[in-house]
């Protein structure tokens, strides 16, 4: 498919794909404390302030990811940022909805184009996918350059050149969005329909029926990009 | 055990050449020869190389710090702050936070895809 191999001897690239990686979680309004003798249950707020270094205990669960960082970055710094991949109906939450009319080849193409929040991968068995896979641009992992380095043996190879190109266009995509809200340019009749889907959208000034006064009185919506 | 403060004492003392260590107050030709007295010269000596080197010693500075680190600490996590907890109750926890995170993430990825199927079938 849209894979290729990859010697291992090969410096990290951006689109490397790993497995067996470790995706830590932490609860900022649950922090497990190791101390010396005892266990401590606390919260990030009672904490942060204090400015002291802490031992915690977080779970932690090896994922499949891809390398997010770019080609220089990646043999040049100190972390690399990876991306989790994880199964497509899990990313997306797609698959579960069982609509008749979104078909697959519509999802794969026009939502993929839509939704820039993830990055539809194919099964590949070179790489070890049995079943869809979706890059998740929302959870990174973040590790150590030279450590990475030494299990590139968990590199399973990495994305082919149009696939790279696509993957680093997309990313990129991801993280200048700027929030705004999307309904802005609607006529009345239009935003009427939109907050039927989406009720918490609320009408601009342009957007609300002109009273006798003019504007006078218009409710401004709050700060931009509330909703996705 | 002589520290570093000994050792100025003796070489400040009148029966010590110091002055020899410099050529700014007389000519080096009629610098008068350097006194030796072999035994007690040897014997100083020896006690220098006899003394520990500095860095062997322990630092009080480092070790102070130490321990008033340890005392933040100890009373950093035995106040108000944080309930102690057994390991079980712990690691109880700590998996509930991986199950909740991934939960989550689910559930907000469903929501989205919830929308995207009705604007799409109303297109």
């Amino acid at each position: 498919m849209i894979y290729e191999s990859v010697g291992v001897l090969a410096p990290i690239c951006q689109g490397d794909i790993f497995v067996d990686l470790p995706r830590i979680d932490v609860s900022l309004r649950q922090m497990i404390i190791a101390g010396d003798m005892q266990e401590y249950e606390s919260t990030w707020e009672q904490i942060a302030g204090k400015g002291e270094p802490l031992r915690i205990i977080v779970p932690v669960r090896p994922v499949a990811a891809i390398v997010a960082t770019q080609d220089c970055d990646a043999q040049h710094n100190r972390d690399i940022t990876l991306c989790e991949i994880r199964g497509f109906s899990q990313v997306t939450g797609l698959e579960k909805q069982s609509a008749p009319s979104l078909k697959a080849w519509k999802i794969l193409t026009q939502q993929a184009r839509l939704n820039l929040k993830w990055f539809y991968l194919p099964p590949g068995e070179e790489i070890g996918f049995n079943e869809k896979k979706a890059v998740d641009f929302q959870v990174t992992l973040r590790v150590s350059r030279e450590e990475l380095e030494t299990l590139r043996h968990l590199r399973k190879g990495r994305l082919n050149a149009m696939a790279d190109e696509h993957f680093r266009e997309r990313i990129s995509e991801f993280f200048r969005r700027y929030p705004y809200d999307e309904w802005y340019p609607l006529n009345q009749e239009e935003f009427a329909k939109y907050k039927e889907h989406y009720p918490e959208a609320k009408p601009f000034p342009w957007q609300q029926p002109q009273s006798p006064e003019g504007q006078k009185g218009s409710e401004v919506p709050p700060k931009a990009g509330n909703l996705p | 055990m002589a520290d570093a403060s000994n050792v100025e004492v003796k070489a400040e003392s009148p029966e010590f050449d110091a002055g020899a260590t410099g050529a700014w107050s007389e000519s080096f030709i009629q610098r008068p020869k350097r006194r030796f007295s072999f035994p007690r010269e040897a014997f100083f000596i020896a006690c220098l190389l006899h003394t520990s080197p500095a860095t062997a010693v322990p630092d009080i500075w480092y070790s102070a710090k130490r321990i008033e680190d340890a005392a933040t600490a100890s009373s950093f996590l035995d106040g108000a702050i944080g309930r102690p907890i057994s390991r079980a109750e712990a690691l109880r926890i700590v998996d509930s936070i991986l199950v909740r995170a991934e939960r989550e993430r689910a559930e907000l990825a469903e929501n989205e895809a919830t929308h995207i199927i009705e604007l799409e079938m109303e297109l």
